[in-house]
Parts: C-alpha cells; structure tokens; sequence
C-alpha cells in the first residue's frame, strides 16, 4: 500500500501533560482509517495536528504540505445565527453549490433553517455536507456520526463514500462495530501518550481481499 | 369593576397616557403647596414659555448649535472607541496601554473634566471634549469584550476551512460584537447629551442650551429654567429612539443580506 502521510516521532504536550511522545504513524493515500480507543487517549489531538490546529512540539508530518484537509468536528460548529445553506457556504469561495451539498446530505428541504431549528441529527448532516463541499485529499471525521440512528449513519458512509473517493478518510469513534465495518485499517489506540496497541483489517479490507473482483 | 379598569389599561398607550397625568398631577399640586413661582413653576407656564420659546428662531438656533457639538463628540467617540476597542482585543500590548487610562476616565468626575477643559480649550469646544470623554469608555470596553466573546470553536473552525479574514469578521466577530455596540451606543447617546449640557452650563457656552439654562439661574427665571430642563429631557428620550431605531434598521439589513454570504 502507498504511504501517503507519515507522523514522524511526534511530540506534543498540553502543560506538562504529553499527549503525543516520539509517535509515529504511516496512512495511506485514500480508504478509511480509524482510530479506535478509549476517551481521552489523544485521537483528537492527533486530529489537530493533523488539520494543522495544533503544531507540533517535536517530529513532523510529511505529505500534508500539498493536501487540503476537511475536518467534521466533534461538536457541529455550526454559525447559529446562519442559515444552513450559508453555513456551507462560509468555507466555499463561492456561493454556488452550498445547496446541492446540503440536498446530498438529505438536508435540501432545511437548507433556510437555522442551527437552533434543526435536531441533533440535522445538525451533524450539515457538518458533514459542509467537510464534503470544502473536499480535499484529506477527511478527518471527529466521531462524525455519534448524533444518528444507525440508518442514517449507513447514509452518511455512503455518502462520503460517493462524494469524496479518493479522499483519505481519518474516521475518529469508540464504536467498535462501526470501525470494523467502515474502516480498511483499523489502529487501536491507548494513551496518555499515545501509542498505537495493535492494527487491524476492518471487515472492508477483508471483504475486499476475499473477493478481489468486488473492488 | 376591576375587569373594567383592567380593560380600560390594555395597551401602551393608555399606561404611558395614565403614569404622565398622575406625574402631572402632582407636580401641579407642588405648585400649590409651595405657592411661589421662584422655587415652583406650573405645568401650564412651563408650557406657556415653551410655546414661546419654540416661536422664536433663536430657540431652534440654540437647540441645534447644541445638539451638534454634543454629536460630534460622541461620534468621534463612537469611531475612536470601536476601532482601538478591536485593537485592543487583538494585541494584548496595546490593551495594557488603554485599559488604565480607560479607568481613569471611568472613575473622574464629570466637572473635574469640564474645568479641566475650561483651561485647556475654547468654551464652545468643551462640550465635544466632555460628550467624548464620557462616550469613549463605554464603546471601547463593550467592543473590546465583544470581539472577546467570539466563540474559540468557531474561531478554530473557520481556521481549519481557511476561510479569509474579512468573511471572519464580518460573519463570525460582527454577531457576536453587535449586541454589545448597540447597548454602548444607547447608553452613551444618554450619557454624552447629559455631560454635554452639563458642560455648556459649565462653560456658559455661547448659543447652547447649557447658556439659556445658565442665563436662567442667573436671571432667577424659573420657568426658563424649566423649560429649557424639559427641551433637554425630550431631547434625551428622543435621540436615544432614534439610535436605537436607527442601529436596529442596519442590524435589520445585515440579518437580511446574511441571507446572501457572498453577497459582498
């Protein structure tokens, strides 16, 4: 496989409490990754780094320089005094566009509601809309879907799926079935500092290893 | 009987019509009490010489002349205020520089700055010191806590889509900012024409209401002094309305053309 991003001996620490030591992590250029483990443990931070929110305190990140990273934030970060549709369209250079994002979502109907007027689950749809209209090579999804049922969560999947391909897709969550079911690879985490405990494949790599024709 | 009352109160208009009688009323009956004109003057001569003085140009002479050298000060504070408030926010330096001698201002009385002034500048130029002085606190600390309260996470959001510094302020520091620059504005409309007046008595500025009503004093006129108290109480009520309308209409049109992100 293609190493496209590689953490070299990371270094990062909030006070005197390391949250990233000498870590390393080589991702490939497109697929799923999660990053499985415990509350707590650094995933976010990493994520940060990752998204250039945070910088490094020793190491590096090679392979970003040059990659547009999107980013669906653990909370929706939504404008609450915006519509949704400018709420897309506040990271677009253009307007054009915002609503289509938000009809894929499944969120055309919304697109004139604000953040208050919308639920939990709507409210996630449009984070994740306004991550895909942004696009790039790079997808971090900070538990993207922890605010939906499991049909929508299968929707939402898909439709990253659809509209960012080729995008190496970062997916943050402490659901378990849901990393084996998404993800190619699946690193399993512990902390504080971060380390990695074990990789895994997630049911797609061997899906696809099994019957190679499918891909 | 009570439902009838109840019935007969319903609505603004007939509390504000009821609460100005009952005021009225006992103003007059003061009047009585007191029973001399140099101490108590009636509603009704009050609005006699108003009536009067309203017939003479030099009233509206003195009235504008006023209200013009009261509003220079406060939009000059206006303008001062909200710029190094932002500064203020952003550079931390610059904040350590402001926030005592802001401080200072706060904590001097009025007449302390008017005298002051007196030595310093031309008496008509005293009332624009003054409304400046008294305005400029107010506008830069709302601005400057504002800009503060701009939430972080949205902040860090539109960091990570990169999105440019002029759809930052205008999109994300501008609602956060504006509810704060409307109360500093109404509140210190308030303030500016009250110190501005104060000032004009001070300096006994020529064609100035702060003049008339020393001249008043002076003269022992009474129902002048009155008179001209209640042009400056009207006055006061009025200009306050009108910035409140008139921030209300642009906050109205921004929400409107928010509608449009890139609408600029």
């Amino acid at each position: 496989m293609f190493m496209a991003i590689e953490i070299k001996n990371a270094g990062f620490a909030y006070g005197s409490h390391p949250v990233l030591k000498d870590f390393s992590l080589k991702l490939p250029e497109s697929g799923w990754v999660c990053l499985f483990g415990p509350s707590g443990c650094g995933k976010t931070t990493l994520l940060r780094c990752l998204a250039g929110l945070l910088s490094l305190q020793s190491g590096e990140i090679a392979g970003l320089e040059r990659k547009r990273v999107s980013f669906v934030f653990q909370e929706d970060r939504l404008l609450p005094w915006a519509t949704a549709e400018e709420n897309v369209s506040f990271v677009l250079p253009a307007k054009t566009g915002a609503r289509c994002w938000l009809k894929k979502a499944g969120m055309g109907d919304f697109a004139d509601k604000r953040p208050p007027q919308l639920s939990g689950g709507q409210r996630r749809r449009v984070a994740v809309a306004r991550a895909l209209a942004y696009g790039g090579g790079v997808l971090l999804l900070d538990e993207p879907f922890s605010a939906l049922d499991s049909v929508s969560r299968g929707e939402m999947a898909e439709l990253i799926d659809r509209e960012a391909p080729d995008a190496l897709k970062i997916l943050v969550t402490h659901d378990r079935a849901e990393a084996d079911l998404l993800a190619d690879t699946v690193f399993l985490l512990a902390g504080l500092p971060l380390t990695i405990c074990r990789v895994e494949k997630g049911k797609k790599q061997t899906e696809n290893s099994a019957n190679p024709q499918k891909k | 009987m009570r439902a009838r009352i109840e019935r007969m109160f319903r609505g603004r208009a007939p509390r504000v019509i009821f609460a100005a009688a009952f005021w009225l009323i006992l103003w007059q009956l003061l009047y009585w009490k007191v029973g001399q004109e140099i101490l108590v003057v009636s509603p009704a001569r009050v609005l006699q010489r108003l009536m009067q003085l309203g017939a003479d140009g030099a009233f509206w002479a003195c009235v504008g002349a006023s209200l013009l050298r009261i509003l220079a000060g406060y939009f000059l504070a206006v303008v001062c205020g909200a710029f190094l408030g932002a500064a203020c926010s952003r550079f931390r330096m610059l904040y350590d520089l402001v926030h005592p001698l802001v401080g200072i201002l706060r904590a001097t009385p009025v007449a302390s700055f008017i005298i002051l002034a007196l030595v310093w500048i031309k008496s008509a130029r005293v009332p624009v010191f003054t409304a400046f002085l008294m305005v400029f606190p107010i506008v830069w600390e709302n601005l400057y806590r504002g800009v503060r309260s701009a939430d972080k996470s949205l902040l860090e959001m539109a960091e990570s889509f990169h999105v440019g510094k002029l759809k930052k302020i205008r999109y994300l520091y501008f609602p956060c900012v504006l509810p704060h620059f409307t109360a500093a504005c109404a509140a210190g409309m308030g303030l500016a024409w009250k110190a501005g007046i104060a000032a004009e008595v001070l300096a006994n500025t020529r064609n100035s209401i702060g003049g008339q009503i020393y001249g008043a004093k002076i003269y022992l006129e009474t129902a002048d002094l009155f008179a001209w108290t209640a042009v400056v109480v009207v006055m006061s009520v009025l200009l306050e309305r009108l910035m409140l309308r008139l921030i209300g209409r642009f906050s109205g049109q921004r929400d409107r053309s928010e509608g449009n992100v890139h609408g600029d």
